[in-house]
């Protein structure tokens, strides 16, 4: 081996290592995603050709962002549906912590809150998703999604109260019209 | 962190950095495939063996980097050509007077307008760079159309529909852009009808700079660890919902004038040809939002993002990423 040689092989070591972090650091959260919006697919497929796409295009623009992967990610699960693979998922068959056989004392919260989000129509749950489940900044958020960062707040705000709504509908019930629910929302924000 | 957010993260699985053994196998698989060129291959591994479905997607995978290498695609060749972006507004500076001044001139600007509050109609030209991205991983660059949106508001406040229109479009330059494959300037794009309870700013703004901040904050959130970030993006949400009445405008330069991050770039002109004061945030991130008032009447005029940094190669840099001009306000 040439110093040439050495050189380029501990780039490649270095990429490899880069990729490999930024993996790790999105691959459970991309899962997630997936795993909420199809069913009756290999969700691990899906984002392995997700993931390839981001190892050919870090290959050839040393970029690896977030933003621009969940956009890859969300159009996947578009050609998915698109393919006509898409099988309705009922509700109470999707558990976000199937792969990890840990079940913790908070899961059956954590079911309430996801049942409730699939609940949501899409507009509202992909910003939710995007930000908090995923952990996106609002700009990646927004590049994940194709809309400006500041349209981005702003449907993060509809779709946080439509959430609250949705998961605790006696709050919203007792005040009898949307205005004073609203009003309800925002006084239970910190 | 409000309560929907805190309820959403904590349902998160709490396995972040932990991978099964396919999820490591699949890496492996990933980072032996070598660079290729993409593929198309969609998800057809349903039903089929993860190790047979593996060897499906890299074997295309491999497949096509030889079909790329044979006609010529060598892998490095840049990906993504740069989006046209709109052109960049030109500052001059204003070194006779300080920030404190020149806001304490455009308070007083702003509190003396008619009040204009009682209007139905919010009429903005807007565009962004939306940067989406395909399932090959290609990044679908924004054309440079702007839109110019009509909101029509309910008597009682909030939006009750918009219809975007296409504006005139620019390229970099400043030159106007028409043609073929151009929609007519005032084609209608779209009318979406907006419930009452998606309202974003319930209750009325207030007349008391002091409390600017809060209110915006609690409408959406202080997403930025800027304060003059959070008041750029969150007057611009705002605006887009209500018309401020004098003592509101004058409110908001008041609130400006105590965030100890905003910085005065200057005077320039903005797209509508109006005088303005162009007001920044600091640069996070590469990224710069700016605030243009206009110099005659001390009214919120426009907002914008300027990328400035070196990590992205599909739009040049300094270059606009979005922008907001209110032809009424």
């Amino acid at each position: 081996m040439t110093l040439g040689d050495g050189a380029a092989a501990g780039a490649s070591q270095s990429r490899e290592d880069e990729f490999s972090a930024f993996y790790r650091a999105n691959y459970q959260s991309a899962l997630q995603l997936i795993r909420f919006r199809i069913s009756g697919g290999d969700a691990e497929a899906l984002l392995a050709d997700c993931f390839l796409v981001a190892w050919q295009h870090f290959s050839r623009t040393g970029e690896l962002r977030r933003g621009w992967f969940f956009g890859v990610v969300r159009n996947k699960i578009g050609d998915f549906y698109r393919a006509g693979q898409r099988r309705e998922m009922l509700v109470d068959d999707w558990d976000p912590h199937e792969s990890i056989h840990d079940p913790s004392a908070n899961q059956v919260v954590s079911l309430d809150v996801w049942r409730t989000l699939r609940r949501l129509p899409s507009q509202h749950c992909e910003p939710l998703l995007l930000a908090f489940g995923c952990d996106l900044s609002s700009a990646e958020a927004a590049q994940a999604l194709g809309i400006r960062e500041s349209t981005l707040r702003v449907r993060l705000h509809r779709a946080k109260r439509a959430f609250l709504s949705e998961y605790e509908p006696g709050a919203a019930q007792a005040t009898g019209e949307s205005g004073k629910g609203v009003a309800a929302w925002i006084a239970q924000n910190d | 962190m409000d309560r929907a957010e805190r309820l959403i993260r904590s349902a998160r699985p709490d396995d972040a950095g932990r991978l099964s053994e396919r999820a490591q196998a699949d890496l492996e698989a990933i980072l032996g495939s070598g660079v290729v060129a993409s593929t198309t291959s969609g998800t057809e591994a349903v039903g089929t063996s993860r190790r047979g479905r593996g060897a499906w997607w890299l074997a295309a995978a491999a497949a096509l980097i030889v079909v790329a290498v044979s006609v010529g695609l060598g892998p490095l060749r840049p990906a993504e050509a740069r989006a046209a972006t709109p052109p960049m507004l030109v500052t001059q500076p204003m070194s006779n007077e300080s920030l404190a001044e020149v806001l304490a001139g455009l308070q007083v600007k702003a509190g003396a307008q008619p009040d204009r509050s009682g209007l139905r109609q919010i009429v903005t030209q807007w565009w962004g760079l939306a940067s989406d991205v395909n399932a090959q991983g290609t990044i679908v660059a924004s054309r440079v159309e702007p839109r110019r949106r009509v909101a029509e508001l309910r008597a009682k406040g909030g939006i009750s529909s918009y219809t975007d229109y296409v504006a005139q479009a620019y390229d970099t330059a400043g030159n106007p852009v028409s043609g073929a494959g151009l929609p007519a300037v005032g084609t209608r794009i779209e009318t979406v009808e907006l419930d009452a309870d998606q309202q974003v700013f319930v209750q009325a703004p207030p007349t008391d700079p002091g409390r600017f901040g809060t209110y915006l904050d609690d409408a959406l959130g202080a997403n930025s660890t800027s304060p003059s970030v959070n008041a750029i993006s969150g007057i611009g949400a705002l605006l887009s919902e209500r018309i401020l009445t004098p003592g509101q405008s004058a409110a908001f330069i008041g609130y400006l004038a105590r965030l100890n991050d905003l910085s005065l770039l200057g005077s320039s002109v903005d797209r509508l040809g109006r005088p303005v004061v162009v007001l920044a945030g600091p640069v996070i991130s590469g990224k710069q939002w700016r605030l243009l008032i206009e110099a005659e009447t001390g009214i919120v005029a426009g907002t914008e993002v300027v990328y400035s940094g070196s990590d992205r190669t599909d739009i040049a840099s300094p270059a606009v990423t979005e922008y907001v001009i209110w032809e009424t306000s």
